[in-house]
């Protein structure tokens, strides 16, 4: 009678445990999902940027330009990031990072200007230049300092904590990056047409931002809805 | 005098400036300072704690593709305003990657470099063979004088601050060998940068630097020029001031790899002086070495040491050096407040050998931003 009893209590606690947490992630992985479209258009992307400061002196040593450096103008795709934020986000775990993205330096620059991804991504910075870059950032997401490394070498990041991470050259001031560390894989940068998709998001209620240059540039609410493609256009 | 030369310079580049798609940017540095309490040269402010402040602005003027205006202003506590720089660069003419720069603008001799601002520089403060004035004036004098003028800070510098003169530069690069020449006014030790020339002479610089590797170059330089001023005291004995020169080489050496930056100068000059009774040749043998290196992010460490060796002569049958020979270390912490912003705390310890050491010590805190 006594082992009956035992036996009954062990699976009421297992019920009692078990079924909530069941119908929690069951919850998750019967959600259904639905896929988010659509187009940016930027009207003065491409524009041309004003040349950097002139390196008056760096005359004493081999120096790559002693004029003035023009810099090539960033492609849509390089600029450009569309992504989801949710409360429900912070409280739920996403399968880790798969990708290592770069940022490159290359022709005294940043590519791409703007980097997302998702936290726990480790992020390298080759070095393509024939001069020496100092990666740094000193973002409450993020502080690091890579130093000077030479051409053909890389260093890289782990990016731990969501938020917004600048990012800059020590050496050159005029070159800047940012990486938006989000906490879910619901992202993309466009293609340079500024078409983009996000995939299998979980049917729900989202605020979704297009991040432009260095900011915000729109916010929007958006209801995805499972099984449907819901097409959401920018013109900035 | 110095309005002689600053206006025509100012008329010089201001159409450039006025023709040109013009961007500015500037550093601003505020300090307080407190030096040990002597009548020595380079004690700030007598020894009395003060504050004290500067500002650079950096105007580039882009005429056309090739063509350039440059142009920096500084203004300091006394609220004296300067004009460091206002030069034309010609760049990359005939395709050959050759340039030309004609103006005043910083002499092609050693390898400051942007360190003269204090956003970039490591410490307080040019090291001490910018800065430290020895005991020979730029003009005829004694040899009782030059002993008389030993500590005082009366006479030129070996490399006058930062070596800003008005003249014209070629330079360019050949693969990793860089090279310049320049002709100027006036002289590495005693530039005439708000004055015309002085005498019949201009100074003649070359520089060639190799970066064999990147992250290293070692670079050579040497300058002679005359540096006495035709309507200054008369030559003793009769002469011509343009035969008395200086001749000043230089060898400096950059290297910075993750963390780590170093940079060395040595230098050597030597005047020609004309005394009472025969000329003489004053030698100096100055060097300065610096290191930085940044422990975590926002946060350096940097080291400055610095000495300067004359040489010796007869004085009344008594072998003297003819200044004081100086050691100087400099030592600082700085924390990157933000990226255009930084915060030094920097001690200087100066001892002047072979006499009762002056006290000239300096603490001095810092902030300097750019923008």
């Amino acid at each position: 009678m006594n082992v009956l009893r035992r036996y009954c209590n062990h699976l009421l606690l297992a019920g009692g445990v078990l079924l909530p947490l069941h119908f929690l992630v069951g919850q998750d992985v019967a959600r259904k999902t639905g896929e988010v479209r659509g187009k940016i258009v930027i009207s003065s992307v491409g524009e041309a940027r004003s040349p950097i400061k002139i390196d008056r002196y760096s005359t004493h040593r081999p120096s790559q330009s002693a004029g003035a450096v023009s810099v090539t103008p960033y492609r849509l795709s390089q600029q450009a990031v569309v992504y989801l934020e949710a409360e429900s986000f912070k409280q739920q775990r996403f399968p880790p990072p798969t990708t290592r993205p770069k940022i490159d330096q290359r022709d005294l620059m940043f590519f791409p200007r703007v980097l997302p991804v998702q936290v726990g991504t480790i992020v390298d910075f080759p070095n393509n230049d024939n001069l020496f870059h100092n990666v740094f950032s000193y973002s409450q997401a993020k502080d690091f300092d890579l130093g000077r490394y030479p051409t053909g070498e890389s260093r890289s990041v782990v990016f731990d904590r969501p938020g917004v991470v600048r990012v800059y050259c020590d050496i050159h001031a005029h070159m800047n990056a940012t990486i938006l560390v989000l906490n879910n894989p619901y992202f993309a940068s466009p293609d340079d047409d500024g078409s983009f998709v996000l995939r299998n998001v979980p049917e729900g209620t989202y605020t979704m931002k297009l991040w432009y240059g260095r900011d915000v540039a729109e916010s929007r609410t958006i209801t995805v809805r499972g099984g449907e493609t819901l097409n959401v256009n920018f013109n900035h | 005098m110095a309005r002689r030369i600053v206006l025509p310079i100012v008329s010089l580049v201001t159409p450039f400036l006025l023709a040109a798609q013009v961007q500015w940017s500037g550093e601003l540095s505020a300090y307080v300072a407190k030096s040990d309490r002597s009548a020595a040269p380079r004690v700030v402010n007598k020894g009395t704690p003060t504050f004290g402040w500067r500002a650079d602005l950096f105007l580039d003027g882009i005429v056309t593709e090739n063509v350039l205006a440059l142009a920096n202003l500084r203004v300091t506590e006394d609220e004296t305003i300067f004009i460091d720089y206002a030069a034309i660069r010609f760049t990359d003419l005939f395709s050959a990657g050759i340039h030309v720069q004609v103006g005043k603008f910083d002499m092609p001799f050693g390898n400051l470099g942007d360190r003269r601002f204090p956003r970039k520089n490591f410490l307080f403060g040019l090291p001490l063979i910018h800065e430290y004035r020895t005991s020979l004036p730029g003009s005829v004098i004694t040899k009782g004088e030059l002993l008389n003028n030993r500590g005082k800070g009366v006479g030129m510098r070996l490399i006058d601050l930062g070596i800003y003169d008005v003249g014209a530069m070629v330079f360019g690069d050949i693969g990793p060998l860089h090279y310049a020449v320049a002709v100027a006014n006036g002289s590495i030790s005693a530039t005439y940068s708000r004055l015309l020339n002085a005498n019949n002479d201009f100074n003649k610089i070359i520089r060639v630097a190799v970066t064999p590797f990147l992250g290293f170059t070692v670079g050579v330089a040497a300058s002679v020029a005359s540096y006495l001023p035709t309507d200054g005291k008369p030559i003793p004995r009769g002469g011509d001031v343009n035969a008395y020169q200086q001749r000043i080489g230089e060898v400096d050496l950059e290297f910075s790899r993750g963390r780590f930056q170093f940079f060395g100068q040595a230098v050597y000059s030597s005047w020609d002086v004309p005394f009472e009774l025969l000329d003489e040749k004053l030698n100096v043998f100055g060097y300065t070495a610096e290191a930085k290196y940044t422990w975590v992010p926002r946060f350096s460490t940097a080291v400055r040491v610095g000495g300067l060796r004359f040489s010796q002569h007869d004085f009344d049958g008594i072998q003297r050096r003819w200044d004081y020979d100086m050691f100087e270390v400099e030592a600082g912490l700085s924390y990157a407040l933000d990226r255009n912003a930084i915060v030094k705390f920097v001690r200087r310890e100066t001892r002047t050998l072979g006499t009762t050491d002056p006290h000239d010590d300096l603490t001095v805190l810092q902030f300097a931003v750019a923008f």
